[in-house]
């Protein structure tokens, strides 16, 4: 698969200070793939996408998009990458529809063709009632949505968003997570930021774990999560005191206590079928409010190595 | 651009003529009698004042403001040439400013007894005066360290465009250093192109302003699209 974008040794530390935001990240997006960028706060997501779309510069290292060399020429970048805007402000006094097509139209689109565009996008992330409303008047999550639709019009091959969900109602945060999935499924190589792994993980194809600006893990989402705990969880909420059972439980695994009613069995995999037999028979469903069976989560594994402390 | 301005576009228009309109009153009642000679320099150096300061205030602070606040991420994202953005934002002040020039010229003719059949020799060096700071601008804006810095430095420029260099004083009358600085700023031919306009004077010294405070203009513009870079630090 062609690579997209090429990062080798990149760091950055801001002028005036001695934290290094990236710390000689190397990795590799290839074409067509959803990369996810997982993290905490300050870990140094936003410096790499903000390095990667040509508004930061480096302290050192090298980034190259479709072989060609961003660092020295950052101009390049507009041309195949778009970025969902963090900042809104310079739309704040257009109208949403003008702030799309405007956006198109500085893409190169035709204004037929920004305006067709402009009515497809209003239309599918409902901002179709927000026409004469200007931006500045718009809720969060309605700025959010215009913000999704700027980055979305013009249609780029690379386009990058950061915290695409947050500020979203429920609804509207499974539209965008499908309007991502069919823009990958047509070809686009979509670049994630977000704090929403359980939602993410529906999506992410390769993921990168930041902390500390240093990578602390890469890989697809199986491959992150054999790196972790593979042990097979089976969550139990008790209707009511769980006493009883609790020996039973403690011979199937690990038990974790979260309330009175609610344990965790932490199971080795080859013994899950004996398990998941030793609850339906010894305790059965009757005496449940809830039996779930969970296997690893990239949520587990962003908790895990996304502090580092496990990787070493 | 020019949509950001639709909720202020007024007060814009009216601060774009408000401060020399005052200046040019105050002159002209702290002076008294005023002769053709000095009602010339009068109205060409406040008409230099809002031509050439105008867009280089928006400039630095566009720029500035919008570098510290992220702001101007959206516009550097796009596949837009540096030099297209900056004149972008000059056109923008221009046509902000269009209407108090005229005002000020208008009034000031009236005021101070110019005859109004110079205005049309004015309208190709509206642009031409605009140009010929708008490079420092774009530098200033750049490479300012935060919005308030580029504000100060704004400020900087208009005391230097309006009180440190021939707009308003006669170059004769200023200090020693002062006027050895004079012919490296493109001001000094601004102003002594507007006067010569507004004068009827359209000899070969007016050539020399024009062709002097053009090679100013297209010099910084060029250093402004080979070496100006949006990206933060």
């Amino acid at each position: 698969m062609r690579v997209v974008y090429q990062v080798e040794q990149l760091t950055k530390v801001y002028k005036g200070g001695d934290k290094r935001a990236n710390d000689g990240l190397s990795f590799t997006i290839a074409e067509g793939e959803i990369f996810g960028l997982l993290g905490p706060n300050g870990a140094g997501k936003s410096t790499l996408v903000n390095q990667l779309a040509g508004l930061l510069s480096p302290t050192s290292g090298r980034i190259h998009l479709y072989g060609m060399d961003i660092v020295a020429r950052p101009e390049l970048v507009a041309d195949y990458v778009s970025l969902q805007p963090q900042h809104s402000m310079a739309l704040w006094d257009l109208y949403p529809e003008e702030a799309i097509a405007f956006t198109g139209r500085f893409r190169g689109l035709s204004a037929a063709e920004a305006r067709r565009q402009t009515d497809q996008l209003m239309a599918e992330l409902g901002l179709d009632k927000l026409r004469k409303t200007q931006t500045r008047r718009l809720s969060g999550g309605q700025k959010k949505l215009l913000t999704l639709a700027v980055a979305f019009v013009g249609s780029r091959p690379i386009m990058i968003f950061d915290e695409p969900t947050n500020e979203l109602d429920p609804e509207i945060r499974r539209l965008v997570w499908e309007k991502l999935l069919r823009l990958n499924r047509a070809g686009t190589t979509i670049i994630l930021v977000t704090h929403n792994v359980l939602e993410a993980e529906r999506v992410i194809q390769r993921v990168g774990i930041i902390n500390h600006g240093r990578l602390m893990a890469l890989g697809t989402p199986g491959e992150l999560k054999e790196r972790i705990d593979s042990r097979v969880r089976l969550e139990l909420l008790f209707k009511g005191e769980p006493n009883g059972h609790m020996s039973l439980l403690e011979r199937l695994g690990e038990v974790r206590t979260l309330t009175r009613q609610h344990a965790t069995v932490l199971c080795d995999r080859s013994l899950t079928r004996h398990a998941i037999d030793q609850v339906l028979g010894a305790i059965g469903l009757d005496a449940l409010d809830d039996f779930r069976i969970l296997t690893p989560s990239l949520e587990d594994v962003y908790l895990e190595l996304g502090g580092g402390a496990k990787l070493g | 651009m020019l949509t950001e301005y639709r909720n202020t576009v007024w007060f814009h228009v009216m601060f774009g003529f408000l401060m020399p309109l005052g200046m040019l009153f105050f002159l002209k009642y702290a002076m008294g009698e005023v002769d053709t000679e000095r009602a010339v320099y009068l109205v060409g150096g406040n008409l230099t004042t809002s031509v050439v300061y105008g867009p280089t205030m928006l400039l630095i602070n566009k720029i500035g403001w919008g570098r510290h606040t992220r702001d101007f991420d959206y516009w550097a994202a796009l596949p837009l040439p540096k030099l297209g953005l900056v004149l972008a934002m000059v056109t923008v002040s221009l046509i902000l400013a269009i209407p108090g020039i005229l005002i000020l010229f208008l009034v000031g003719s009236l005021l101070l007894g110019l005859p109004l059949s110079s205005g049309l020799a004015l309208i190709p060096l509206i642009p031409l005066g605009s140009l010929s700071l708008v490079g420092l601008g774009a530098f200033l804006g750049t490479y300012a360290k935060d919005g308030q810095t580029a504000n100060h430095l704004a400020n900087l420029l208009m005391a230097f465009v309006t009180f440190l260099s021939p707009t308003m004083i006669p170059l004769e009358s200023m200090p020693a250093a002062l006027r050895a600085i004079a012919p490296f700023t493109p001001i000094t031919y601004v102003s002594n192109a507007f006067r010569a306009a507004l004068a009827g004077n359209f000899g070969p010294a007016f050539a020399y302003d024009v062709a002097i405070m053009t090679l100013f203009g297209l010099g910084t513009l060029a250093l402004a699209h080979f070496k100006l870079d949006w990206r933060s630090q």
